[in-house]
């Protein structure tokens, strides 16, 4: 209450114009006086004589038909009459609002009693202080305005996730076990460590970017895993300046470049000028090789390249571009120029497309290396439908036992789907993979429908397989993610494979069955663990061996 | 009832007690905004500057994974008014070289850019891994290691098994013979699980091999070299199976003229069997699988 009082003398010195100084506040003499609260005024009882009777009794309990709001109250003697002489008495026990019971010997239904007692009176309506007039309120209005603002600093409590504030570094420490029945030089384990630094402050607005694995082959069939036990693969060690506020970029190292189409990671430097969003420039260096990121002489690459964004209305155009020349063995020397051309119209249509020309000694026919396009189209809120076609006609010759070149081939797949409900979703999905070289294709199709409410989705497709490899699968998945950081996913699966070589059964007709659990928890803020098993079975022969085989890993994830 | 516009003083001149002047605070528009942007209620709340509740998903790209915890000027450099690209290579560097196409979201989600691609995943492509092959490192398969581009979409076995292929010629087992030689010729008798033992279908119509005392046994114990073309289902075989190489056949008293030759002994033991029946393979009727060849 002394508070109270405090705001109210305070609220009267603004009203006329004194703003209290710091010390004893002091009313001022003509401050209108305090409202009193209607709760706080004192209701005067009224007295009330009540009459009544008793509506039923048991040997000991009499129901009385008047309550508390007619005067009732517990402990009250009630005298009773009967026939206008004294009946004996009851003590009432408890009350409702028009009803009471009271405990007593001999009554009757019937009996009357009369009580006088009293009850709360009316409430005391408050008289409020009359309106201030227009001037009063004029002036206190000028008081308001004319105390001076002073703007307050907001400051975020902290915390555990700084908004954008990404990992600077992430490390992945974990081992990987494949294995098959019966065993053999299959079977393969390693130690594996995954380094990654993306934007470590360097100097002069200079940031170190990595990316880097170290692998120790503990168990390997070095016929198709050669070179050495211990492999140190180096995606990416540079130093760069791409603040997009800048009006140029440059990077030196081993840089995986942006905005440069097509272009491998190279030991050299790119440097560009910016232009709002648009940027050219140019780059070069040394190729590493493919198999082992080892530094080479014998490859490299250079030339030109830029990127544009060109808003038009509400959509977006975008695009960028190359001109270099590669060198490479498997290729000799080889020009190319690539175009990568986006358009974004406002969430209904999405396209994007690029085309790689190359010329020289080893050249595709017609000269294009690749093409692809790719168009998702979303006409209402609750229907996507999304499709692409890639092209790759650059055949090039592998140096070593395992592949490091795509062959010549075509791929097309698509997808559609519904969200017919909040909590179900239907699609449809196929796709046709033709390899030029051998002429063999194997395309699929199927539906799946996936209920988005059942944990964080629970999906059920089937895919009926054509072409070299015949076959159907069906599976269902389920994903639960109960917490940020933490994310789970099970998905059983059966293959069938019912005829290949085009005709002939062969033993790799067969019915596998496979298990598929992976997921991340998180540990604390900067440790999680992430895990994954795979284990598949045939199931065609149980009087013989059932063949089996497990992929399973497991990794500590730490950030900073 | 204190009312609101009387609080709203007691506040205001409360506040100017102790607080530095108006002037003193500098007032300019955030990076990311646009002068003219005064509605700041509808990011923000008045818990802090930091918690933007803009509903993202109303611009058709919804802010999941790790997309939620970019701050909003990492991509909307100038202001939140200029429509930004929406493929993934205009904020994040292609690491495959390009060889991998524009469609990250066929093996990356916003959760992070560990692939989620995985064995079963692989039957969209043009090698389904059926059997062991959904139990190799990625690596064993696909060798670009510097771009990571996971292109290989050559089919044919013999791209992998080279060194087999080559073993088994080695070994005088020439497969040129057949169907499907040399893609998929592997696939007549070998399966996905296993690479040995194999098992020629239609073989048990000629010699079982799949029941009986020759169960299991594998090809190179009675083929010395395999016969050049193999006419399935001809049941002709040259050179003759080397039965005496584990079996003796010294004596036949009751075959007149016998000679111990790989030849006579499947003259009369088509069904493995020991006593053979005293049948010539020229009295059997049996009538062979119809098999048809793939085309080279």
């Amino acid at each position: 209450m002394t508070a109270f009082a405090a705001i109210v003398l305070v609220v009267s010195g603004l009203a006329t114009g004194q703003v209290a100084p710091s010390g004893p506040v002091v009313p001022p003499a003509d401050a209108p006086a305090p409202v009193a609260s209607p709760q706080a005024a004192p209701v005067p009882a009224v007295a009330r004589r009540v009459e009544g009777k008793v509506t039923f009794a048991t040997a000991t309990t009499g129901y009385l038909d008047a309550g508390a709001l007619e005067g009732v109250a517990v402990g009250q003697v009630i005298r009773l009459t009967r026939a206008g002489q004294p009946a004996g008495t009851c003590t009432v026990r408890e009350t409702a609002d028009h009803s009471s019971g009271c405990t007593g010997q001999g009554m009757r239904g019937g009996d009357r009693f009369v009580l006088d007692t009293t009850v709360p009176g009316a409430p005391v309506v408050a008289k409020m202080t009359p309106v201030p007039t227009e001037e009063e309120l004029a002036d206190r209005n000028a008081i308001v305005t004319g105390t001076p603002v002073a703007l307050v600093e907001s400051k975020a409590q902290p915390r555990d996730v700084v908004l954008g504030q990404l990992p600077s570094i992430r490390g992945d420490l974990g081992y990987a076990v494949w294995v098959a029945s019966p065993g053999g030089p299959g079977d393969s384990q390693r130690l594996q460590l995954d380094i990654q630094v993306n934007g470590l402050d360097a100097f002069a607005g200079f940031k170190v970017y990595a990316d880097a694995r170290l692998m120790q082959w503990t168990q390997r069939d070095t016929t198709y895993l050669p070179g050495s036990a211990t492999q140190l693969l180096v995606y990416d060690l540079e130093l760069a300046q791409r603040d997009p506020k800048k009006s140029w970029s440059a990077a030196f190292g081993r840089v995986q470049p942006w905005f440069v189409p097509g272009s491998t990671v190279f030991d050299g430097a790119q440097g560009g000028l910016r232009f709002g969003r648009n940027e050219v420039g140019v780059f070069g260096g040394l190729v590493p090789d493919p198999y082992t990121t080892s530094p080479t002489t014998d490859r490299y690459t250079g030339g030109m390249y830029g990127n544009f964004e060109a808003p038009l209305g509400s959509t977006l155009l975008s695009g960028s571009a190359r001109l270099a020349v590669v060198q490479n063995p498997a290729i000799q020397r080889h020009y190319e120029g690539e175009l990568l051309l986006s358009y974004w119209a406002g969430g209904i249509l999405s396209a994007s497309g690029n085309l790689r020309m190359g010329f020289g000694d080893v050249h595709s026919p017609s000269f294009i290396d690749a093409a692809r396009l790719s168009v998702s189209v979303r006409p209402i809120p609750i229907v996507w439908i999304s499709a692409g076609f890639s092209y790759w006609g650059l055949s090039m010759a592998n140096d070593e036992p395992i592949a490091a070149y795509p062959g010549p081939s075509r791929r097309a797949d698509g997808s559609a789907g519904v969200d017919a409900t909040p909590w179900l979703r239907i699609a449809a999905l196929g796709g046709w993979v033709d390899d030029l070289t051998s002429g063999l294709s194997h395309s699929y199709v199927g539906p799946e429908i996936t209920f988005t409410k059942v944990l964080s989705g629970l999906s059920f497709g089937y895919l009926k397989d054509f072409g070299w490899v015949d076959g159907q699968s069906a599976w269902s998945q389920i994903a639960w993610a109960p917490m940020e950081g933490t994310r789970l996913t099970a998905r059983a699966s059966w293959f069938q494979t019912t005829e290949t070589l085009q005709g002939i059964t062969s033993p790799t007709a067969s019915n596998d069955l496979g298990l598929t659990v992976n997921g991340t928890v998180g540990l604390t803020s900067w440790l999680s663990l992430r895990a994954s098993i795979l284990v598949r079975a045939g199931i065609d022969n149980f009087e013989a061996s059932v063949p089996f085989g497990t992929a399973t890993n497991v990794f500590l994830v730490g950030t900073y | 009832m204190i009312p609101f516009s009387t609080l709203a003083a007691i506040l205001v001149a409360a506040g100017a007690q102790g607080q530095a002047p108006a002037a003193a605070i500098s007032v300019k528009a955030p990076g990311g905004h646009a002068a003219s942007e005064t509605k700041c209620s509808a990011c923000h709340t008045p818990e802090g500057w930091g918690d933007v509740k803009f509903v993202h998903e109303r611009t058709g790209f919804p802010l999941t994974g790790q997309h939620a915890q970019v701050a909003c000027r990492k991509c909307h450099v100038v202001d939140f008014k200029q429509p930004l690209p929406r493929n993934c290579g205009s904020c994040h560097r292609d690491v495959h070289g390009g060889y991998a196409g524009i469609q990250c979201a066929s093996c990356h989600d916003t959760t992070g850019w560990k692939s989620r691609f995985d064995a079963d995943a692989h039957r969209r492509t043009n090698f389904p891994l059926q059997g062991r092959h959904a139990m190799l490192p990625c690596e064993q398969c696909h060798g670009d290691r510097r771009d990571r581009s996971f292109a290989r979409p050559t089919v044919p076995c013999w791209e992998c098994h080279q060194a087999d292929l080559s073993n088994a010629t080695a070994r005088g087992v020439d497969h040129s013979g057949f169907p499907g030689y040399p893609q998929l010729a592997c696939l007549g008798c070998h399966g996905f699980w296993r690479w040995s033992p194999a098992s020629l279908s239609g073989h048990g119509a000629c010699f079982p091999i799949d029941r009986g005392n020759h169960a299991g046994i594998a090809c190179l114990n009675c083929h010395v070299t395999l016969p050049v073309p193999l006419a399935i289902g001809s049941c002709t075989s040259r050179p003759y199976p080397a039965c005496i190489r584990c079996h003796a056949c010294a004596t036949h008293p009751s075959v007149p003229s016998f000679v111990c030759a790989d030849q006579n002994c499947y003259g009369c033991h088509y069904d493995g069997t020991t006593g053979g029946g005293g049948n010539l393979r020229s009295k059997i009727q049996r009538s062979a699988p119809t098999l048809k060849k793939v085309k080279p």
